[in-house]
């Protein structure tokens, strides 16, 4: 589903590559556990992983296509369609209800699935509350359940459990693991060893050293 | 994608977040609409007056042209032009040497007054401003017979002694082709003009009811009838026409029945106050109107920056960029069109309570101010499209921009 082949990143005002050489795969129904302290380019990985950001060489697939120097229309429709990404902060619009912030990536009419994904993340109930009022926590699961309502191939999730106490961290790596079980590919960014149980395989970052 | 919830919400949230420059906006454009009915519809109304008092409605016909030979401007060719379609008035005119002096003086052997004038008909709505009437006569009535019009000084002396008083016109009866005699006409000196800018008629100008001017110019040409012969000629004549327009048509159709016209139309101008105030109204328009776009620019400048992050999450969820450039800019779209209806909306209440205080205080001078002015359809409509055109104007740049920068560059912004 996923492959990375000698992918490198840089950024204009640092020398030295923030991701560099790196190669790996993850197929359908795979967790990709991927840690490394901080500052080894874990997020910059998955940013290049969910087309959110380019790389400066390397190959970077998703079932056979190429990615990295795709025009802007086609990383536009596979981040609608193939890619999901679960951001470590939630990224939600404070004004909007929690269905509706679920709804802004999918059709006006899959409403009973946005809310049938809320529901499975423990937000049933508090579908019209406004995401500005929610907990880091809350905001958090609305965050996962707007990534899987969409149903993509492909899940990416930064740092998911990061900040949650070990009972919602469960609730959170069950619908990760429900996901991968799926046959999604589901690759995890994360430096909390408690996504290891969950993780069919890991790949661990070094340490950047300073330019 | 599910771009109407976001629209309706956003939009909202922006209605909310700007309210006071969007206030700011309101106002300004509210204020540009009542100042521009107030003031055009006094100035339209002055110009109205001007329309059918003015110099611009005069046509000047002279008897002699700087070249070839125009038709005369006899007794039936006056008539002629006094049945053209648009023709008010039509006086024939001439200037014809006459002397005054003070009987009284005369009698007791000590001149009060002695002068030399050139006798003219009256028509006010092409000659100067009297500026001094006597008690009774107002400057606005036209001259009766037996009365006349000084200018209001006569070789350095001033002439408004002499209003009121009854003199003596001395003037030739022509008896042969050389020789004359000398008639008499008493007269009252009703009022004096303003001869400070003498212009056409020259400073020493005495005007006479055109029934007492016919008399003495049918005299100084030899009939003893009092009317003008068939044969005879004035040296200019005025039609005052119902209408600039008509002026206009009038003036064409003169020169092509081969009269001359030396003049049609008078100075296209305003009175200097109404030209100022429409200065003024001018200068405020402009101001009001690139305040207006300058507020639109710059909020929509901050708008586009707050919504940064917005379009970041939207390109990471797979929006397109034509859909985030349709979705932003029909919100900067709607409230631009919100602002301008209230924009109008305001402006218009504005602009009637503003006629009516106008109309009771007299704000705008003595002129003709209506009671109810209402504001142009056409200023209306300019401010409910141009509110929306300026933030659009201000907005699409920077929110094509954004729809196509990579969301990860997006997202990095500090909220």
């Amino acid at each position: 589903m996923i492959e990375v082949s000698d992918l490198s990143r840089s950024y204009a005002n640092s020398r030295a590559p923030v991701i560099s050489g790196l190669s790996f795969s993850v197929r359908r129904g795979e967790i990709l556990w991927v840690a490394g302290p901080s500052g080894s380019g874990k997020t910059t990985l998955l940013n290049v992983l969910g087309l959110l950001s380019t790389a400066n060489s390397g190959e970077y697939r998703i079932d056979g296509q190429e990615m990295l120097g795709a025009p802007q229309q086609v990383r536009a429709r596979s981040r609608r369609d193939v890619v999901s990404t679960v951001f470590q902060r939630g990224n939600l619009f404070a004004h909007l209800s929690a269905v509706d912030n679920v709804l802004v990536g999918m059709h006006p009419k899959e409403r009973s699935v946005a809310e049938a994904s809320l529901a499975a993340v423990g937000m049933a109930g508090r579908e019209r509350q406004p995401a500005g009022l929610m907990s880091g926590g809350e905001q958090g699961r609305v965050a996962i359940a707007r990534a899987t309502a969409r149903r993509t191939p492909v899940l990416l999730a930064d740092e998911p459990v990061s900040g949650l106490d070990d009972a919602n961290a469960s609730a959170v790596l069950q619908l990760l693991e429900q996901a991968g079980a799926s046959g999604v590919a589901v690759v995890v960014v994360s430096h909390d060893p408690r996504v290891g149980p969950i993780a069919s395989a890991t790949l661990t970052l070094p340490a950047r050293q300073a330019a | 994608m599910n771009s109407h919830t976001l629209l309706v919400a956003n939009t909202r949230q922006t209605l909310r977040r700007f309210r006071a420059l969007l206030g700011a906006l309101v106002v300004g454009m509210a204020l540009l609409v009542a100042s521009a009915a107030v003031v055009g519809s006094q100035v339209v109304a002055g110009a109205r007056t001007l329309d059918s008092d003015s110099s611009l409605t005069s046509i000047e016909l002279l008897g002699v042209a700087p070249s070839g030979t125009p038709r005369e401007l006899t007794p039936e060719s006056l008539e002629e032009i006094r049945a053209l379609q648009g023709a008010v008035e039509v006086v024939g005119a001439a200037s014809v040497g006459v002397s005054l002096s003070d009987p009284q003086g005369g009698e007791t052997g000590d001149t009060a007054f002695d002068g030399v004038f050139w006798a003219m008909p009256r028509f006010s709505w092409s000659q100067p401003p009297v500026v001094e009437a006597a008690s009774g006569w107002s400057a606005d009535n036209v001259l009766g017979p037996g009365q006349a019009l000084l200018p209001s000084t006569y070789l350095g002396e001033d002439l408004s002694p002499l209003v009121g008083k009854t003199l003596t016109l001395e003037y030739t009866r022509r008896t042969g082709s050389q020789a004359g005699v000398p008639e008499l006409m008493t007269i009252e000196v009703v009022g004096v003009f303003d001869n400070t800018d003498p212009k056409r008629d020259g400073d020493s100008a005495l005007y006479l009811d055109v029934g007492d001017f016919e008399r003495v110019y049918a005299s100084l040409l030899g009939a003893s009838d009092g009317r003008v012969p068939a044969s005879g000629s004035y040296n200019a004549g005025w039609v005052k026409a119902a209408s600039v327009a008509d002026a206009e048509r009038l003036a064409q159709e003169l020169t092509d029945l081969g009269y001359y016209v030396n003049a049609g139309g008078g100075e296209a101008n305003l009175p200097p106050a109404l030209a100022v105030l429409q200065q003024v109204n001018a200068v405020i328009a402009v101001s009001l109107g690139l305040f207006g776009v300058g507020i639109g620019m710059t909020l929509a400048g901050t708008w586009s920056h707050l919504r940064r992050w917005d379009v970041g999450v939207l390109t990471s969820l797979g929006w397109s960029s034509r859909e985030i450039m349709r979705t932003y800019l029909a919100e900067l779209a709607i409230v631009g069109l919100a602002v301008g209806a209230v924009a109008a909306a305001v402006g218009t209440v504005l602009t009637v309570v503003t006629g009516v205080v106008a109309h009771e205080t007299a704000l705008l001078g003595s002129g003709p101010t209506p009671l109810l002015a209402w504001p142009p359809v056409t200023w209306l409509l300019g401010v409910v499209v141009a509110v929306p055109a300026a933030l659009l104007l201000g907005a699409f740049v920077r929110v094509l921009r954004l729809s196509r920068t990579e969301p990860d560059d997006a997202l990095r912004r500090i909220d």
